[in-house]
């Protein structure tokens, strides 16, 4: 089994059934979980903030940072896979409220509404989403059978 | 054979966002047929045969109350399940709909997945869900 | 029951916003000036009180908010349903406002959702009110007149 770690404003994309790829520390970030059952190809974007108008620059350097360019790059690096879109699930975790302080807009729902606005105008649904509340998550996927689960201390749930 | 699915709202925007979200949920869809108000969505279904009814309430000429209410009394259009897509709205309103015959309440802003697993369970079709 | 506050407003049409429209706002506290045609939608309740809830914003921010809605970009379409959107979300707004205000228990009417485009700023604010700009710097504004007690 290959150990695919993907840190925060990273993505990868992989064919390679013999792969998880894994995520952590999703507090406010989202996870964007991408399979393909046809083919066995799966993606993962960690992105951090919504959108790239925050910040051009960073977004050049780091695209996987934001909603707005981490999601269409990791389609596009399914795609090169050879994944087509109307075989692709989606799924995702994350978002989540961690910092209570008054003062603080919620950059975790913030994440998860750009999310939504980038699938359904990609004409997109989620299958599944474990997202919001004040938990920590880790996100992995099995690339040999498409399983997905969550991690939020020592509990351990499939997605 | 498709599914005749009947989306009922005053408001243009709403019946695009319903008529697109059910382009989304899998099903295989034959007609989307649109209405206004609950009079013209009785004309539409007194013409076609219609499997579901997607339906607002705060409607002019007929509201969705009186359009449920009216399906109700009518031996040809009792069974024809309906699911009110509205407002968030007072719980007796959300109970007396569902008294009169109504099978699923989702408020608006409705999520696309959340209208798909109503749909597919109401209609018993796989909606080709995945994962 | 306390008076709504425009914060509760401001709270309810970000929430809004967010839900329907997939639109991040920010509240502002000054009461933003609009140049040029605004939009004005306006819709009636009943419920414990009556009132009205009224939508102010600028044909460009309405494309904006259709546009997302529908999940389209924001060209001739998003433009030509720019007003059908501000209505439908100032109807969303509305049953919003009547559950959170005053509750799921208690019997509400809404009316139905009416707008009109103006060729400047319509006049004297209402008495409790929210403004928000969009990430485009288009300036919402949500204004609620209650029937005295």
């Amino acid at each position: 089994m290959n150990l695919l770690t993907i840190g925060i404003g990273g993505l990868e994309a992989t064919a390679d059934p013999r792969t998880v790829l894994v995520t952590h520390g999703l507090g406010s970030c989202i996870a964007l979980i991408l399979y393909d059952p046809k083919r066995r190809v799966g993606g993962m974007l960690h992105f951090q903030l919504p959108s790239s108008t925050l910040s051009p620059s960073r977004a050049a350097e780091s695209p996987g940072t934001f909603a707005d360019t981490g999601i269409p790059l990791l389609f596009e690096r399914m795609y090169a896979l050879g994944s087509r879109k109307g075989d692709i699930w989606v799924k995702a975790a994350g978002g989540g409220n961690l910092h209570k302080d008054a003062g603080t807009f919620e950059i975790g729902k913030r994440n998860h509404t750009m999310m939504r606005k980038i699938l359904w105008k990609a004409q997109l649904l989620v299958a599944a989403e474990d997202v919001g509340g004040s938990v920590w998550r880790t996100a992995r996927l099995f690339v040999d059978t498409g399983q997905v689960t969550i991690q939020s201390g020592s509990e351990v749930r499939p997605l | 054979m498709g599914l005749d699915i009947l989306v009922v709202d005053d408001s243009p925007v709403t019946r695009k966002m319903v008529r697109r979200a059910l382009g989304l949920c899998g099903l295989d869809l034959s007609v989307v047929h649109e209405a206004s108000d609950g009079a013209e969505a009785l004309d539409k279904l007194g013409q076609h045969h219609i499997d579901l009814v997607l339906a607002d309430i705060n409607m002019p000429v007929m509201n969705g109350i009186e359009m449920v209410e009216r399906m109700a009394r009518d031996p040809d259009l009792c069974s024809v399940p309906v699911v009110i897509v509205a407002t968030p709205m007072s719980r007796d309103r959300v109970d007396h709909l569902l008294d009169k015959g109504a099978r699923a309440y989702l408020a608006k802003p409705f999520r696309p997945e959340a209208l798909r697993e109503v749909v597919v369970q109401i209609l018993g079709c796989t909606g080709g869900s995945h994962g | 029951m306390a008076e709504p506050t425009p914060e509760f407003l401001t709270e309810l049409l970000g929430s809004v916003l967010e839900d329907s429209a997939f639109l991040l706002a920010e509240p502002v506290e000054e009461r933003p000036r609009f140049e040029g045609s605004v939009l004005l939608a306006r819709i009636a309740f009943e419920s414990m009180r009556g009132g009205t809830l009224r939508l102010l914003t600028t044909p460009e921010a309405a494309t904006e908010i259709a546009a997302n809605m529908l999940g389209i970009e924001p060209g001739e379409e998003a433009r030509s349903s720019g007003r059908a959107a501000v209505s439908e979300l100032l109807n969303v707004l509305g049953g919003s406002f009547l559950i959170r205000y005053f509750g799921a228990a208690v019997p509400s009417q809404l009316g139905l959702p009416t707008s009109e485009v103006l060729s400047d700023w319509p006049g004297a604010p209402l008495s409790c009110a929210a403004a928000v700009r969009l990430e485009s710097g288009a300036p919402l504004v949500l204004e609620l007149d209650l029937e005295e007690r």
